[in-house]
């Protein structure tokens, strides 16, 4: 269970601010696989932080029950000059895991070989995304929060991705952020429309993403 | 019953971090140890040969080697203390994107490394200097431990106010190790407080590692008692600082955590 309640967040920039959240009060549904979307810049990754709790709001209140995962992106939470290894270990302890176990599960499932070995500063953005989520999986958690890395890694490598968390549906459910709609309509039941300062929930994902092509329409002129 | 939830979060976080961060200094590199080892080494080894090319007496107790010992360790307890915490964040940043990583856990985790590391290397010398033949006897461990317990807290207090300034003013770093440095002259490592004259002791006497060495000191040796240290004076001092360096902590808190 995760419930928003009269969140503000926003950002200082050098010569402005820019506000994510504006005062929202929002439950988010239940049990279900949520996709969301937002056009670049809307936030959509400060509010994966903020659900995780690696990010504080500025007033407000974030009330979270269950097991959520930390945010699993591209800047990841592995320390660049530690090895696969040796971040895997680090979690295992923090979230009091069997190293044991996660360790041979991620060596089988990450195909990342001797490489596990290796400092995570000499990995490629898909080997450490293919590490984070092989380490997520190991470990159970309630909610999958997933920033942008679904969908990396060759076919074979994304088809172990869906069997994986089809195994874990009865359990998990996955919060998303993708710029991809084809992973978004993949995965999500629900999809959470990010539009500035606002969150709208749509039942029907195919006419978020509508409204969602409408925006970045929209935007795209005054973006470039 | 949260609250014990949030114990066991927190000790789980801070013990895996002491683990990551033993193996960053010592593991990866034979160095590591060795360096613990080298710091105080080449304080002593230079102010023994300064010491003894001006044929000045040993100040207390028979070696001068044992009294540098017993100066440089409460100090580098302090500065070493407030350099980790200084620069905590940065070393970790990344481990910052786990929610139940908080920026004190990096703090609690390398204050303990320091100390332990400190209080091992102090024992390491002892042994070396009995098996050199000096008569080595601890007065008053309490005392000691006394001392020590107040040093750390006082190191960590300045850390943290220094690592909150860093935030905002980067260049701080170096003010900051510029203006340190004469406190290393000040805090009675090569000299006993009684050594210098009154109106010299009356400007440096405001400095709590003076009085915390002079404590350690007198711990230490039997034929040793300081009168100057004042014990409410340090601590006070020092709950002032650590206070404020809770509160600086506090107010970038959350800031730090944005990655």
């Amino acid at each position: 269970m995760i419930e928003f309640r009269n969140v503000y967040k926003s950002y200082k920039l050098k010569n402005s601010h820019k506000i994510i959240l504006k005062d929202i009060s929002f439950k988010f549904p239940e049990k279900k696989n949520i996709g969301v979307l937002g056009v670049n810049g809307a936030g959509k990754s400060t509010l994966l932080r903020l659900i995780a709790g690696t990010e504080f709001p500025d007033s407000g209140k974030i009330i979270r029950s269950g097991h959520y995962s930390w945010p699993l992106g591209f800047s990841g939470s592995f320390h660049p000059t530690l090895t696969g290894i040796e971040n895997l270990r680090f979690a295992c302890r923090i979230y009091g895991a069997d190293i044991k176990e996660v360790t041979e599960y991620v060596e089988a499932f990450s195909e990342l070989g001797r490489f596990i070995h290796e400092p995570i500063k000499t990995y490629s953005s898909g080997m450490r995304s293919r590490l984070a989520f092989a380490l997520s999986m190991a470990i159970d958690f309630d909610v999958y929060l997933v920033d942008e890395i679904m969908g990396v890694g060759d076919k074979g490598f994304q088809d172990k991705c869906r069997a994986a968390f089809k195994e874990k549906s009865e359990k998990s459910s996955i919060i998303m952020v993708s710029h991809d709609m084809n992973t978004i309509r993949d995965y999500s039941d629900v999809a959470l429309l990010l539009t500035g300062e606002h969150l709208e929930i749509h039942e029907d994902v195919d006419k978020a993403i509508e409204m969602y092509n409408s925006l970045t329409h929209k935007s795209a002129p005054a973006a470039a | 019953m949260e609250l014990i939830q949030a114990l066991n979060v927190q000790s789980r976080v801070v013990s895996a971090l002491i683990l990551r961060e033993t193996r960053s200094r010592y593991g990866n590199s034979k160095l590591g140890f060795f360096w613990a080892l080298f710091e105080p080494f080449a304080h002593i080894a230079t102010f023994m040969l300064i010491f003894t090319a001006m044929s000045r007496a040993v100040p207390v107790g028979d070696s001068m080697g044992v009294f540098i010992l017993t100066g440089i360790i409460p100090w580098l307890l302090f500065s070493n203390i407030v350099t980790a915490v200084m620069g905590g964040i940065e070393g970790n940043q990344s481990l910052l994107g786990y929610p139940q990583v908080m920026p004190i856990d990096i703090t609690i985790s390398r204050i303990i490394l320091e100390a332990a590391t400190l209080v091992i290397v102090f024992v390491f010398f002892l042994i070396v200097f009995v098996n050199l033949g000096f008569k080595i006897e601890i007065d008053d461990m309490l005392s000691m431990l006394s001392a020590v317990g107040v040093v750390i807290i006082l190191g960590a207090g300045v850390g943290m106010i220094n690592a909150a300034i860093k935030f905002y003013y980067p260049s701080y770093a170096n003010i900051y190790s510029a203006f340190s440095r004469p406190f290393y002259f000040m805090s009675g490592i090569f000299f006993t407080a009684d050594f210098l004259s009154p109106e010299l002791l009356k400007l440096i006497d405001f400095n709590p590692v003076l009085h915390i060495v002079e404590w350690f000191r007198s711990g230490f040796y039997t034929s040793f008692n300081s009168t100057f240290y004042d014990v409410g004076y340090t601590i006070t001092v020092t709950s002032v600082i650590f206070v404020i360096g809770l509160m600086a902590e506090r107010a970038t808190r959350k800031r730090a955590r944005q990655i």
